[in-house]
């Protein structure tokens, strides 16, 4: 041990000042950064706010509304309501008069249902001569976007002398309209000013001289879902897509997840740590960045022309599962290598197999991770556009695949009958065949499709507007299934992974 | 034999091993082992494992001792190109353990390891202790909840799981997950033990309660021990063997070992002046 020495007098005084300098500089370094990074995080989240927003707002509408026409007075039609439109605050209104409805028979349906609000539907369909039918709101699903509803009035005004019928008019009564003017041309809408006389067009014909907006209609949104493709904005619905897109994605799950995790597995769990290993990690890292319409030529290739599956369902769930197959292997080598060594070390140490341990332990502690990744990888490919034109996936589609749940039927097939008319014909006391059970349920594999995006970009390529609010409702229809999905992800990560910490 | 070692400035030779008095379980014979970069982690080891025994290793970090141990049961299979030398010999078939005829499978049902951190799976208690049985096989219920009992009651932690076996083993203290571990190693009934510092990471009661259990359980067992606790050696083991720089310097049983070691290296060692 050694005495502590005293002091030097001369040792050298430390410059506090410079230290303080030293500090103040290098803190200014960091406030400058955590400005530059603050306010570029802000800037792109006002952009990404200004941007979904205006999908929302122009998307939104087209879930709820339904078309009117401004119209000159000679342009009214025997089916259109005449009305005039008048400025609330910043939003328009349209109200219009008693739509006198003389086609209406007075029976007892009709008395019924006075008093209740009624829409009017099939004016559209039903060929030259539109055919009115009334029917109960609620009741009623097959109101569609561009009828009417209101109020039903029935008015009976006495006889003009003793012995004549009584003249019976039903009325229909609408409410107030909201009208969204946003859509007008700027030259069209100085001429708008209240007093306009408008009308709500039955037709889907945009005549000269009219101008078509957005009026708030109270039930359509169902109807988006439910129609399909049509000419008539205001009809037109994503049925086929939505289906389309359920089915695709169905295919894609079915071919990319099972894959994506036997192949994650495999390269974690059995192969080899060699060149070609690592040459094949790094490819499967360079195929997730592989664009996306390559794939689609490269499916165009294999499925459509060498294999013959047709531009299909098939084809396009297998390219869209290949498509995503590296997202699906790589999130399940991660959920794999974050699983610790020393539980494969007590598992094998207590004798089990290899197989057994993935089957006991690695599959089930890295299913929250290739779950998750399943998902985003789904949220991905749901999304998909070009792979998918390339195959040639169909715009316009007004029917629906077949039930992809097997219908099980009992039928005698083509091979028994002829067996059985062999036999018959030797011996006439055969037995006639028992009906077998047949799985007709593959067809929908082999249909046409459209899908979600496909339908969204169809529509925003045609130049009415009405179609383009139709895309942008799609659009938000899309983000939704896609924000769905992600929230499913997170969901499952948390949910999956609270009883699973090393 | 002669040792290379050298710490400090000091040279000392390798003593060669005692023969233990007892039967022998398993004969380590001029083992050597190397890691897949080509390290050779043993150099030559003798070592005799006493039936019915504690076998402790002890020595300075690095020096091997979980390397020896791990070659009992070949979890060294599991990472590519790791290389045994020389032979591990079981009784009574006298059988290789690290010969490549054997199948690993077989020497891990009849050798059991509890690891130096507790590793109980994500799963159950039961399921935990159940697992070793799971994997052979074993479908009768009745035997399965009985071994799980006699298992956790073998590692003295029935009486504070037993209302609890659904439980995930996870939500046990370290000290339980520990004798968690050891029950999971008890239910197949192996014929030799290998603990690798089984209480390092535990506190000084759970440690007490491991090393009593040890204590308990050679009567069914053959053990040995990793430790860097010299008084744990003393306290548990039957036999220590002393190791260096992946040789072993000196074997012999334990108090001989810690009152009049023969070889100047140990004394070093057991004084603290090294490793
Ligand atoms: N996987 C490996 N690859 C290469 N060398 C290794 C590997 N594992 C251990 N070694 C080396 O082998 C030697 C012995 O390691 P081992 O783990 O057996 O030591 P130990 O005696 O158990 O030490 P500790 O008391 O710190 O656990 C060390 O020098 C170590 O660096
Ligand atoms: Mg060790």
């Amino acid at each position: 041990m050694t005495e502590p020495t005293p002091p030097t007098p001369d040792a050298p005084m430390r410059d506090v000042a410079a230290l303080r300098r030293n500090i103040a500089s290098r803190k200014r370094a960091d406030k400058s950064f955590f400005i530059s990074g603050a306010l570029i995080i802000f800037v792109s989240l006002g952009i990404l706010a200004v941007l979904f927003g205006n999908l929302l707002s122009e998307g939104w509408p087209a879930l709820t509304q339904t078309y009117y026409t401004k119209a000159d007075k000679s342009g009214f039609g025997r089916d259109d309501l005449g009305g005039e439109i008048t400025r609330v605050g910043d939003g328009w209104t349209v109200q219009i008069p008693l739509a006198t409805l003389s086609d209406i028979k007075d029976s007892d349906v009709s008395k019924g249902l006075v008093g209740k609000k009624v829409g009017i539907v099939g004016r559209l369909r039903g060929g030259a001569i539109p055919q009115i039918i009334v029917r109960e709101i609620g009741l009623a699903d097959q109101i569609a976007a561009a009828d009417i509803t209101g109020t039903l009035e029935r008015t009976q005004t006495p006889p003009a002398k003793p012995g004549d019928e009584a003249e019976v008019v039903y009325n229909i009564l609408p409410g107030p309209l909201a009208v969204n003017v946003d859509k007008i041309p700027a030259e069209e809408k100085s001429a708008l000013v209240s007093g306009t006389p408008v009308a709500f067009k039955m037709d889907d014909r945009v005549k000269e001289g009219r101008f078509t907006a957005r009026s708030v209609s109270p039930l359509i949104t169902k109807n988006f879902f439910t129609s399909f493709p049509s000419r008539n904005p205001g009809e037109a619905g994503i049925l086929s897509a939505w289906v389309g897109t359920l089915l695709v994605m169905l295919v894609t799950m079915l071919a990319a997840i099972p894959l994506g995790a036997a192949a994650g597995i495999y390269l974690e769990e059995y192969a080899p740590k060699n060149r070609l290993t690592s040459i094949i990690e790094i490819n499967i890292a360079n195929l997730a960045g592989v664009p996306s319409i390559i794939w689609g030529l490269m499916a165009l290739g294999l499925f459509v022309y060498t294999l013959a599956l047709g531009r299909s369902v098939l084809t396009a769930g297998l390219t869209l599962g290949l498509l995503v197959l590296p997202i699906v292997i790589i999130a399940t080598r991660e959920a794999i290598r974050s699983i610790p060594n020393t539980i494969r070390e007590a598992s094998i140490g207590l004798g089990a197999t290899k197989w057994q341990t993935i089957r006991y332990h690695i599959l089930p502690y890295s299913m929250p991770g290739i779950l998750t990744g399943s998902i985003i990888a789904m949220s991905r490919a749901i999304g998909e556009t070009a792979p998918l034109v390339t195959i040639g996936a169909l715009t316009f589609i007004a029917f629906l695949p077949r039930s992809p749940i097997p219908p099980i039927q009992r039928e005698i097939s083509v091979e028994q009958q002829s067996t059985y008319d062999l036999a018959v014909a030797k011996d006439p006391s055969t037995p006639p065949p028992q009906p077998q059970l047949h799985f007709t349920g593959g067809e929908w594999l082999t249909s046409e499709f459209t899908v979600m995006p496909i339908q969204l970009f169809q529509w925003v390529s045609r130049p009415q507007l009405e179609f383009h609010q139709n895309a942008a409702a799609t659009g938000v229809v899309l983000l939704a299934m896609t924000l769905t999905l992600n929230g499913l992800a997170i969901f499952l990560r948390f949910r999956l992974r609270r009883n699973l910490k090393w | 034999m002669t040792a290379t070692a050298t710490p400090g400035n000091l040279k000392f030779t390798a003593t060669p091993p005692t023969e233990v008095l007892g039967p022998v379980k398993a004969r380590v014979k001029d083992f050597s082992f190397h890691y897949a970069n080509g390290f050779q982690a043993l150099k030559s080891i003798n070592l005799s494992v006493a039936e019915n025994q504690v076998t402790a290793l002890i020595g300075p970090s690095g020096c091997g001792k979980s390397t020896l141990l791990r070659s009992f049961n070949r979890m060294h299979d599991l990472y590519a190109r790791n290389r045994y030398h020389g032979e591990i010999i079981l009784s009574p078939e006298n059988i290789n353990l690290v010969g490549p005829e054997l199948d690993p499978i077989e020497i891990r049902m009849r050798v059991s390891m509890v690891f130096q951190k507790p590793n109980p799976f994500p799963k159950s208690i039961f399921e935990n202790v159940a697992f070793g049985l799971r994997v052979r096989g074993e479908r009768n219920k009745a035997y399965v909840n009985q071994r799980v009992e006699e298992s956790l009651r073998g590692a003295a932690l029935w009486d504070e799981v037993k209302d609890r076996l659904d439980q995930s083993g996870l939500a046990l203290s370290g000290g339980q997950q520990q004798r968690l571990c050891i029950a999971r190693a008890l239910a197949t009934d192996p014929e030799i033990l290998l603990f690798d510092e089984p209480t390092a990471a535990l506190d000084p009661i759970s440690t007490t309660k491991v090393e009593d259990l040890v204590v308990e359980l050679k009567k069914t067992v053959t053990i040995v021990i990793v430790t860097h606790n010299m008084q744990q050696a003393a306290r548990v083991a039957d036999y220590t063997a002393f190791m260096y720089l992946g040789e072993l310097i000196e074997f012999d049983v334990t108090n001989k070992l810690f009152t009049t070691p023969t070889n100047p290296m140990t004394e070093q060692y057991l004084t603290g002046r090294f490793g």
